[in-house]
């Protein structure tokens, strides 16, 4: 022993209790020559070692010091040889293990000491040695080449008897090694007097060679021919050998003193093996033989088998995956796998029979590593980091995984002991996925991870997780997921190992379709990183085309909303699903979905109006949204190679995001699916569902008039229609009159009944009752005082109109139901809708209901029901009693009350239609059974019921209603007849909404004139007025500058939407492209002109992204308008006037000219009511409007004369430009400049804003020249009586003249045809009594200024080529 | 309506680098111009560089402009409230226009790059363009792209017209 060294012993390193290393004397002799074999704490490249950029050292001991022990194997020890010194004993692993040392007392020059909390902790034996003294080997055999080692005995001694030679013998080479299994023993005295036999099999390619196998003959090398596979099970005390023989494989051996045996590895099959016995002994050459390569050169990743040495650079989910090199994985979720202590982050290991799998996963370029029972694990270089692992820690977290609870009353002892005792107590989830395939065990294990992290808070771990009797959310999940080719049949350690190729072990099934489940924080981290890559990219991928907003560019009057651009990415193009609930933001108001790792905007069309924030949705189809303004982007730089990888998920910290994209996900509810999982236990998930199944729903209209939202409510007036409908059970399999009755029976007798008991339905919710006479005299009178005696009253009336009901229940109109159900398809039930306050007879007559009011009054809480109605469309409430609703529809006095609507009340939307399954059921069309149509009607068969769910899936995408209606084609034209008339009767409302609320009364005024055609915007009035309305159309241009202003394609006619939205009406993911639903927006100055009011709400129904902006629709002017609405600037070929086609409608060019002269000017002022409202909180917007203008334009070429309107007309006029110095000169006027130093002063257009403030509407002709600026003969002409000042009318013609002085423009234009032009005259030019000239007539589309640069760069392209 | 393929374009301003306007012929029509004896003209538009300069005031501005390739004279009338041309227009109008014609008058100097549209004319037998509107222009670029223009202009329409014709 050299000098300054100390000795060390275990008990000192465990008290110390901290990781250690002894490696001082691997650099105290540079000089000396380590040998390679014995070699030093491997080093790993930091970068590409270790997924932690900050890993820790293991501290170094500052002197040499040693450790004297003996190298030991225990039978209980799994895996682990012992190392023990005077002090104490210590698990080891130890570097270019040596059998002979094992036995002796070793020194112990270089080590890692890794103490564990359970436990002494572990020794890395880096380098060691032999005393001197022992160089010459007691066990050294005869043949002076071989180690023989007696397996039943701890020590290297030679004794064989004379008995061994009757034994087998085999030699050859280990091939694999199978983990220590306990084998129950049914015949115990066959073996041992114990119940269970426990070890392990090796499977060695062993010489059949006479001489090999002869008993009598020494042991040799000299065979080379090693190629019969034969079993050796290594069983009672030779079990402690496991840890050896797995460092073996690959090495030569012999075993002699074997018994041959058959024995049954599974119930009806045997295998013939050898056995060790008391005296069996194990030779071990001095001089391995490897017969092994090293790695294999080719992995081709289909379940092949071979060896791999990488460094370990993660371990997660305790210890069940290994993260190696990059990305590639190495699955140790077999219980039975042993471990070895020191595979820690940073250690090289080498896996020997490993399968290489490529799952091929669309998600992630990845490899696994699966093992199975003939992998063996062994540590090549230990790891220089403090980072743990190990068997230990391994083992804890199997236990945990089998059942949590469990660990308690575990010691440091069962812990170990667990793998040869515990098999029984292991978890469904543990149990599952060790019958998956090795793609579908990662995938699983990813979304295991996966669901603990997003549901963490919300359930426990044993509800995700599961227990050993009762499945997990995770296992739940998972398994709906899997296909059952995935899941193989265990067979148990023998048969695997003995017949691993049938056993399908490395049979690698399909797993390329398996979505992956992510993290909502992973995700957005995840398309944030593929979004801006996408983003920076060309325009090239035909998949994404890419909305580079030009319209700030063409218009100089506005900036558009979103220069940014914006990307979409399908769901299949991602291969990711989400799970989540549906939140409203608190912080921005916006829905989103959301787990607990994180949220992301969404947006659903089709949202129910009973969504719930308790259901967890699982999306899979859906449009990815990606927005973000590309210099911002492009500031970030381009992200990291790594965009998607497994360790974001396993670890526990993803990614923050920088929030530099809006990143908006885009589904229908109808396609997502609401998992019925166990996430919240305290909900009954079939309570919405059994809503359904039965019972009796109102039928209700939403009226476009009254709608008055308050800070704490908001109201909505609706008609209730005299139509109740009645759901029977969801099948449609059993209709029968008598379930309805006695439905509507009990509903009644349940009704009468707590009325009689008192029950005060104004009490648990706020209910309004007021007779007509007090709307009349315009207040409401609270009778909640008077509440006794209008139950009494009500329960009177209700109890008569039900027995009216029973008794008269000739109208019906019998239907099917398909229900749009979250947590199951959708589902057909059988019902009937009747009329509730009628008692004609007749069938066919339409009788005389009466439809009456009712105010709904939605609070905070129920807001989103609120904006999610839509004025026109027919809902239904469930019957309950309880509810206000109902209360006041039974009273009888449905008419001008108002109810509150809870989050307890249930709202459906309903549609109906005609369809041929009911018309083909014969039953329905009976005449015979017309009165019993219901009771008698046959069941649906199955097709029927399919057909009509498939109908309606479908129409579904963007209209989808909770309930759809299938009528027969002549009952549902009278229930429309019907509808019609009772709707008809609500022109005029006949509840004061400011009774209900602090509105103004102005509103008011406003509001009764709803229900008649719209009026003209009266410029003396305060307050806009109008219909509200919903619709729907594309959106076209979004301007937000000057508040919002939007363009939108309904129809193929534009219509323009502007104003401010509420405060708390969010728009995202608004849009150029989008197509949205505008609820609630006031009609004002005819169809073509709406405003967002303080209660309006837009609901967007799909996205998409165009490749330019739409250009704005002229479909009124030219007739073919959906070719039309397309086109843009780029794509648009460029010409010259003269290239114009006359008489084709809709050719659409570029050009590039300059105006010459203006034909005919339109200007009026914009409705400043509208415009005082929406410019409360926004810079002012101009109040100029052109209706139309017409402009000769001239490129050198041909003249034409161009036709424009708004913005295009403004920016020709050059309006938004600065007034030249000159225009006041020139037009004599008087005006001052005011207020200098605002820009907005200086334009043209405030000019001509002061002027058209005089006069509403005014018109400029040109008499004169049309071919010469200089020439024109101009003439104005104003609507309004005010006369029109000279020096104005000189503003007006300098206008003109200052339009042709300009320089060129960029004009995209259609031609216009005869038809076109006929449109025009008579909408405009003949009420104006303007003629056309012969020229060639366009159409303006879009208007911008030219970059001489750029066009002439393309010019002389253009010329180039030619 | 309907816009027949031109046989002449004294309708349109056409765009003629200098030496291809001087090189016009006369018709006997004094408003109209020959290029190449097959297409008529009676506008113009040019870009260059003003080079001389004749200001005689409330009467005209006379001056030249040269685009590399010729030099054009021009003349700008400032005699509009003087004319019995415009005496039978009213009063404001006729004053407007002369004010915006003094105030083109202001902007041409020597050295500007100026694109102009006129009438074309004759003066003593040399072309001469009788100025209805003028720009300055202030990016260089723009002198380029009309030459380019003159050549697309003439390549496509003009020299196909006369091949037509």
């Amino acid at each position: 022993m050299e000098e300054n060294v100390t000795v060390m012993t275990i008990a000192e390193l465990i008290h110390r209790g901290c990781p250690l290393t002894g490696t001082s004397s691997l650099h105290s002799h540079p000089n000396r020559r380590n040998p390679p074999t014995f070699s030093s704490n491997h080093r790993p490249s930091l970068a590409s070692a270790n997924s932690n950029p900050n890993p820790k050292f293991l501290t170094p001991l500052k002197h040499s010091a040693v450790l004297i022990g003996t190298l030991t194997l225990r039978s209980s020890h799994d895996s682990c040889i012992q190392f023990t010194d005077v002090s104490s004993e210590i698990c080891c692993d130890i570097l270019d293990f040596n059998v002979r040392a094992v036995g002796k007392k070793i020194y112990v020059t270089a080590w890692n000491f890794i103490p564990l909390k359970r436990g002494n902790g572990f020794l890395e034996i880096i380098k060691w040695k032999l005393p001197e003294s022992s160089s010459v080997l007691s066990g050294c055999s005869s043949t002076n080449s071989f180690d023989s080692f007696p397996l039943n005995s701890g020590s290297p001694s030679v004794n064989e008897t004379s008995t061994s030679k009757l034994r087998h013998r085999i030699h050859g080479a280990v091939e694999s090694v199978s983990p220590v299994s306990i084998v129950p023993c049914l015949n115990p005295g066959s073996l041992t007097a114990s119940t269970s036999i426990q070890g392990f099999l090796v499977r060695v390619m062993a010489c059949e060679c006479k001489l090999c196998s002869s008993k009598e003959n020494k042991i040799t090398q000299a065979c080379k021919v090693l190629n019969k596979p034969v079993f050796v099970y290594f069983c009672g005390a030779a079990s402690r050998w496991h840890p050896v023989m797995t460092k073996l494989v690959g090495n030569v051996i012999t075993v002699s003193g074997l018994k041959k045996k058959l024995v049954f590895i599974a119930k009806e099959e045997s295998q013939l093996m050898f056995v060790t016995v008391e005296n069996s002994v194990l030779h071990v050459p001095w001089l391995l033989e490897k017969r092994f390569p090293v790695s294999r050169t080719v992995i081709k990743g289909k379940g092949e088998c071979g060896v791999y040495t990488g460094v370990v650079k993660g371990v997660y989910m305790h210890g069940m995956i290994v993260e190696l090199d990059n990305e590639v994985w190495l699955l140790l979720s077999d219980k039975l796998l042993s471990v070895p202590h020191s595979l820690r982050v940073g250690a090289v290991i080498s896996l020997r029979n490993v399968h290489f799998v490529n799952p091929r996963f669309p998600w992630a370029k990845l490899l696994i590593l699966g093992a199975c029972f003939k992998t063996s694990i062994i540590v090549e270089s230990f790891s220089p980091l403090e980072a743990g692992g190990g068997i230990k820690l391994i083992l804890i977290h199997w236990l945990w995984l089998i059942d949590p609870r469990s660990l308690y009353g575990f010691t440091l002892t069962n812990l170990l002991g667990w793998c040869y005792t515990n098999s029984e107590s292991q978890s469904l989830l543990g149990k599952f996925i060790e019958t998956l395939s090795f793609s579908a065990r990662l995938w699983t294990l990813l979304v295991v991870s996966c669901i603990r992290k997003k549901f963490s808070g919300i359930l426990s771990e044993k509800e995700i997780l599961g227990s050993k009797h009762k499945k997990g959310v995770a296992q739940m999940y998972t398994s709906s997921r899997l296909p059952s080719s995935v899941i193989r049949a265990r067979h148990g350690v023998f048969t695997e190992l003995c017949k691993h190729e049938s056993c399908g072990c490395g049979n690698e099934p399909y797993c390329g379709n398996l979505k992956l489940v992510l993290p909502i924080s992973c995700f957005t981290h995840h398309c944030e990183a593929t979004g801006i890559k996408m983003l920076l990219q060309s325009d090239s991928d035909r998949h994404l085309l890419c909305e580079n907003n030009q319209i700030s560019s063409l218009s100089s009057s506005g900036k558009s909303y979103g220069q940014s651009k914006r990307r979409i990415f399908p769901s299949e193009d991602m291969d990711i699903v989400l799970l989540g609930s549906l939140k409203v933001s608190p912080y921005s108001g916006r829905l989103q979905l959301v787990d607990m790792t994180g949220s992301i905007d969404v947006i659903v069309p089709d949202l129910s109006l009973n969504w719930s924030a308790n259901r967890i949705y699982e999306v899979i189809d859906y449009d990815l949204m990606v927005e973000g303004i590309p210099e911002v982007v492009d500031r970030l730089g381009s992200p990291g190679k790594e965009l998607f990888s497994c360790r974001s998920i396993f670890n526990c910290a993803p990614p923050t995001r920088k929030e530099n994209l809006s990143i908006i996900l885009h589904f229908h509810m109808s396609k997502a699916t609401s998992r019925n999982l166990l996430f919240y236990p305290s909900v009954d998930w079939t309570n919405d569902f059994k809503e359904f199944e039965s019972g009796t729903f109102h039928l209700i209209r939403f009226q476009g008039d009254p709608v008055i939202a308050n800070r704490s409510s908001m109201f909505v007036e609706a008609i209730v229609l005299p139509w109740n409908l009645v759901l029977d059970e969801k099948d449609g399999s059993k209709q029968s009159t008598k379930v309805l009755r006695d439905q509507w029976n009990q509903t009644m007798d349940q009704s009468t009944s707590e009325y009689y008991q008192g029950h005060v339905p104004g009490k648990r919710h706020k209910t309004d009752y007021a007779s007509s006479g007090a709307l009349s005299s315009g207040s409401v009178v609270d009778l909640g005082d008077f509440d006794d005696a209008l139950n009494t009253h009500s329960h009177r009336d209700s109890r008569k109109e039900w027995k009216c009901k029973n008794l008269n229940f000739s109208l019906k109109i019998p239907c099917f139901a398909t229900v749009r159900s979250g947590n199951n398809p959708n589902f057909v039930s059988s019902g009937i809708l009747y009329s509730t306050k009628t008692s004609v007879k007749s069938y066919v007559d339409v009788p005389n209901l009466t439809a009456e009011k009712v105010l709904l009054e939605f609070n905070t809480e129920n807001s989103l029901k609120y904006q999610l109605l839509q004025i026109g469309g027919y809902y239904i409430i469930k019957h309950h009693i309880e509810d206000s609703f109902c209360s006041i529809k039974d009273s009888d006095n449905v008419s001008c009350v108002k109810a509150l609507i809870t989050s307890k009340t249930h709202i459906w939307s309903l549609t109906y239609s005609s369809h041929e399954v009911l018309t083909n059921n014969e039953s329905l069309h009976d005449p015979s059974q017309k009165d019993s149509s219901f009771s008698s009607s046959k069941a649906l068969a199955m097709d029927q019921i399919e057909l009509l769910l498939q109908r309606v899936s479908a129409c579904s995408l963007g209209c989808c209603s909770d309930v759809h209606l299938h009528l027969s084609a002549n009952e549902m034209d009278m229930l429309k007849l019907n509808l019609k008339e009772l709707e008809g009767d609500f022109i005029k409302p006949t509840v004061r909404p400011e009774e209900t609320s602090n509105t103004s009364p102005c509103l008011w005024n406003a509001m009764t004139l709803s229900g008649l055609p719209s009026v003209p915007t009266d410029s003396n009035c305060l307050f806009p007025e109008g219909n509200l309305v919903s619709l729907r159309g594309d959106v076209l241009r979004f301007f937000q500058e000057l508040a919002n202003c939007i363009h939108v394609l309904v129809d193929d006619q534009l219509v323009r939407v502007f104003g401010t939205l509420n405060e708390h009406v969010y728009l995202t993911g608004f849009g150029v492209g989008v197509n949205a639903t505008f609820h609630r927006i006031l009609e004002v100055g005819g169809s073509k002109s709406l405003m967002l009011t303080s209660v309006s709400f837009i609901v967007i129904n799909l996205i998409r992204v165009v490749k330019e902006p739409y250009v704005e629709n002229c479909s009124e002017l030219l007739g073919n308008s959906d070719t039309c609405k397309k086109d843009c600037i780029d794509t648009v070929s460029s010409g010259l006037i003269s290239e114009l086609t006359p008489c084709l409608n809709c050719e659409t060019m570029r050009i590039r000219c300059r105006v010459v002269a203006v034909h005919v000017l339109v200007l009026e002022q914009k409705n400043r009511l509208c415009d005082d409202l929406r410019l409360k909180t926004h810079t002012r917007a101009h109040l100029v409007n052109i209706p139309l203008a017409g402009f000769v334009l001239d490129d050198g070429s041909s003249s034409c004369c161009c036709w424009a309107d708004a913005e295009r007309a403004a920016t020709l006029l050059r309006l938004h430009e600065e007034l030249p110095q000159s225009a006041l000169e020139s037009s004599g006027s008087t005006l001052k400049w005011v207020a200098i130093d605002n820009n907005a002063w200086r334009t043209t257009m405030y000019h001509l804003e002061r002027i058209l403030k005089k006069h509403n509407r005014i018109t400029v002709k040109n008499y004169g020249s049309m071919v010469d600026s200089s020439c024109q003969d101009l003439s104005v002409s104003i609507s309004s009586e005010n006369a029109l000042s000279s020096s104005d009318e000189n503003f007006l013609k300098f206008i003109i003249f200052n339009a042709c002085f300009g320089t060129f423009w960029i004009l995209v234009a259609s031609s216009m045809g005869p038809s076109a032009i006929r449109c025009l005259e008579k909408q405009h030019l003949l009420e104006m009594e303007t003629p056309m000239h012969s020229m060639q007539n366009i159409w303006a589309r879009e208007v911008c200024y030219t970059n001489p640069i750029t066009e002439a760069r393309n010019m002389f392209q253009e010329l180039l080529n030619r | 309506m309907e816009h027949s393929p031109p046989k002449s374009l004294q309708n349109t301003h056409v765009k003629l680098l200098a030496f291809d306007l001087l090189s016009l012929t006369p018709t006997p029509d004094p408003t109209t111009f020959s290029r190449l004896g097959k297409l008529l003209l009676s506008r113009v538009e040019i870009l260059g560089t003003i080079t001389s300069r004749d200001y005689k005031p409330n009467k005209f501005l006379k001056f030249t402009i040269d685009d590399g390739t010729g030099s054009v004279p021009c003349l700008l009338w400032l005699n509009h409230l003087n004319s019995p041309y415009f005496s039978r227009r009213d009063p404001p109008t006729v004053r407007l226009i002369a004010n915006l014609a003094a105030g083109f008058a202001a902007q041409i100097k020597i050295g500007v790059v100026c694109r102009l549209r006129g009438k074309i004319g004759s003066y003593r037998g040399e072309v001469q363009v009788t100025v209805s509107d003028i720009v300055i222009e202030k990016d260089p670029n723009v002198e380029v792209l009309h030459w380019l223009d003159c050549v697309r202009l003439a390549r496509k329409c003009y020299d196909v017209v006369s091949n037509l014709n």
